[in-house]
């Protein structure tokens, strides 16, 4: 069952072949073995209370997560369940609420079997910046999982859960994702409501479902995709339906369909990472896929772009972090200033201090118009680049990263050379756009390589729907 | 575009004082280091021209169909809140129902 996709579940779930505790037993097994030091917080037994439960009842699953076990970023707040985004300062936070995304889920049936690691706030992509650990790759472990979301990839590739909810700033799903050979899929930005999701940088944050099939995603997607009215942020445009016509979807879908790709963004990759995306355009081609030129002249300039916003976005977000109402706090520092200094100082790692200063200087006086809102013009420009792309092609090609997972140790060395390579991914959540990782091949190392599909703005259905038909076309 | 001549030891503890946060000797090499990368690289942004380009903040400004007058709208109706005990499970410190804190006013 460990390698079934979520629809299977559900079929087997139906039809009686399997049942609801036979499923969670699977994922328990998993945990107990896990080699990847995923896991922060264990919550195997509600969930076997919970899959007792509808054992007992006998009744058919409700919905498509019925009685799936899955996990959670340890950056989505769980009421009665320690919640720490992968950071001292929220050590012992112990959320009085469920924020949308798990409540949502809860309600759907789906059974949380644990929270999962991820670099601290959300802040990197190898998944070291915390001070619970690495999170190793599960198919390699002298490589890491990526990040930020790397927790989340490795439980579901270890089987601890069929799927997981991770968020994506810059890509914190989608590289994960690709290290791990799974579908990671960041919606547009509004798409799912972010109430009660530890923000990183509020404009940017999307959360994010990682699985092993876009199928599985969609699975998801209906039940994450309500109008939230307590994210003022989040599009009315009400619940996904998308996985009947996934299944329906008709052999020769892709045909007449336009792709467009940047050639540049292809030469500078890894070899063997470009070699498989130039196999997996051929896919595209074979199965009657029109492949486009197009130009992304400002894509160049996202890395820094990015960096000035989010940690703008970052610093502001993290001066809630104060020792006061929850969290580290040092105690007997002397006064309520030294309170705010001693436990920000000891609680905050160092890749996240990095950008809470990094942030404060772009937002301080004097700097603010030459860098804060410098960036968010250049922002436009990226948006604009992908609407003008648009108007030639109805699905963009890109990479995910320029190589397969990162060696241990690589990110910490140099956070600076890290973020460039969020080069790929980034320019996706300053233009606010679904992006879908997918996985297609392997590299030298024997590790996974994939590539990303990118649609227009709240065109999130038809990605899915593009990304599915691939899928079934390499078939 | 960037007006400093260079990231000094000095800016750096300045900025971090600002964000409430203390650096070690061997952090503020390490973090001037990273600011002046991060900065330098940053420069490149000047060589395009934005005068004319109007700021994107966030990506639903974008979608103005969206929103009534720009604002987001709710039912204005009552909900129950968390309530004081729960609230205060979390806090550090606590006493007669309040968050507790170090003494901002010294006694004369």
């Amino acid at each position: 069952m460990k390698n079934s996709d979520i629809h299977s579940l559900h079929l087997g779930l139906k039809e009686k072949k399997i049942s609801y505790t036979e499923l969670l037993a699977e994922s328990t097994q998993a945990a107990r073995k896990s080699q990847t030091n995923c896991l922060i917080t264990s919550t195997l037994e509600s969930a076997q209370e919970s899959a007792e439960q509808k054992q007992k009842a006998g009744l058919p699953p409700q919905t498509y997560l019925d009685g799936i076990p899955f996990t959670l970023k340890d950056l989505f707040v769980t009421e009665n369940v320690r919640t720490t985004a992968g950071s001292m300062v929220l050590y012992n936070y112990i959320p009085p609420y469920d924020g949308y995304v798990s409540k949502s889920l809860k309600e759907a049936g789906a059974l949380l079997v644990g929270k999962v690691s991820c670099d601290e706030f959300g802040m990197g992509s190898t998944n070291e910046n915390t001070p619970f650990g690495v999170v190793a790759n599960p198919l390699n472990p002298a490589f890491v999982a990526g990040g930020s979301s790397g927790g989340s990839a490795a439980a579901v590739v270890e089987g601890i859960g069929h799927f997981s909810m991770g968020t994506d700033t810059g890509g914190s799903i989608r590289l994960p994702a690709n290290f791990c050979g799974l579908v990671g899929f960041k919606p547009s930005y509004g798409r799912v409501s972010r109430y009660g999701q530890i923000a990183y940088a509020s404009s940017l944050d999307q959360a994010s479902p990682v699985g092993k099939t876009v199928l599985d995603i969609a699975c998801i997607m209906e039940q994450i995709t309500e109008k939230d009215p307590l994210d003022s942020t989040n599009a009315p445009l009400g619940a996904m339906k998308i996985v009947d016509h996934l299944i329906t979807q008709k052999k020769d879908y892709l045909a007449g369909k336009t792709l467009g790709v940047e050639k540049s963004f292809l030469e500078a990759l890894n070899p063997d990472v470009k070699k498989e995306l130039e196999d997996a355009l051929r896919v595209f081609e074979k199965n009657g896929v029109k492949i486009v030129d197009i130009k992304l002249p400002h894509l160049k300039y996202c890395v820094s772009t990015y960096y000035l916003i989010a940690t703008s976005e970052a610093s502001t977000n993290l001066a809630r972090y104060d020792g006061i109402h929850y969290g580290y706090r040092h105690h007997h520092a002397g006064d309520l200033e030294n309170t705010y200094r001693q436990s920000r100082t000891e609680g905050f790692g160092t890749e996240v201090k990095k950008r809470i200063i990094l942030g404060t200087f772009a937002l301080s006086s004097g700097y603010h118009d030459a860098y804060f809102k410098k960036a968010c013009k250049m922002r436009r420009l990226i948006a604009q680049d992908y609407d003008q792309a648009f108007k030639q092609c109805q699905f963009i090609f890109a990479p995910v990263c320029a190589s397969t997972a990162f060696s241990q140790g690589a990110g910490v060395k140099d956070s600076f050379q890290m973020y460039m390579n969020d080069l790929y991914t980034i320019p996706v959540n300053l233009a606010g756009l679904p992006g879908l990782a997918l996985p297609f091949g392997k590299g030298q190392s024997g590790l996974p390589t994939g590539f990303q599909l990118v649609a227009p703005r709240f065109q999130d259905e038809e990605l899915l729907k593009f990304g599915h038909a691939f899928q079934k076309g390499v078939k | 575009m960037a007006q400093f001549k260079e990231i000094t030891a000095e800016l750096v503890v300045h900025v971090a004082s600002l964000a409430r946060i203390e650096l070690r000797a061997d952090e503020i090499k390490e973090f001037q280091g990273h600011m002046a990368k991060v900065l330098a690289h940053v420069e490149e942004l000047t060589s395009v021209p934005t005068d004319h380009v109007e700021p994107l903040f966030s990506p639903m400004r974008e979608n103005p169909e969206f929103y009534v007058d720009g604002r987001a709208q709710r039912n204005d109706e009552v909900r129950p809140s968390l309530g004081t005990e729960k609230i205060l499970r979390n806090a550090p410190q606590s006493e007669l129902n309040q968050f507790k804190v170090e003494a901002v006013i010294e006694e004369s």
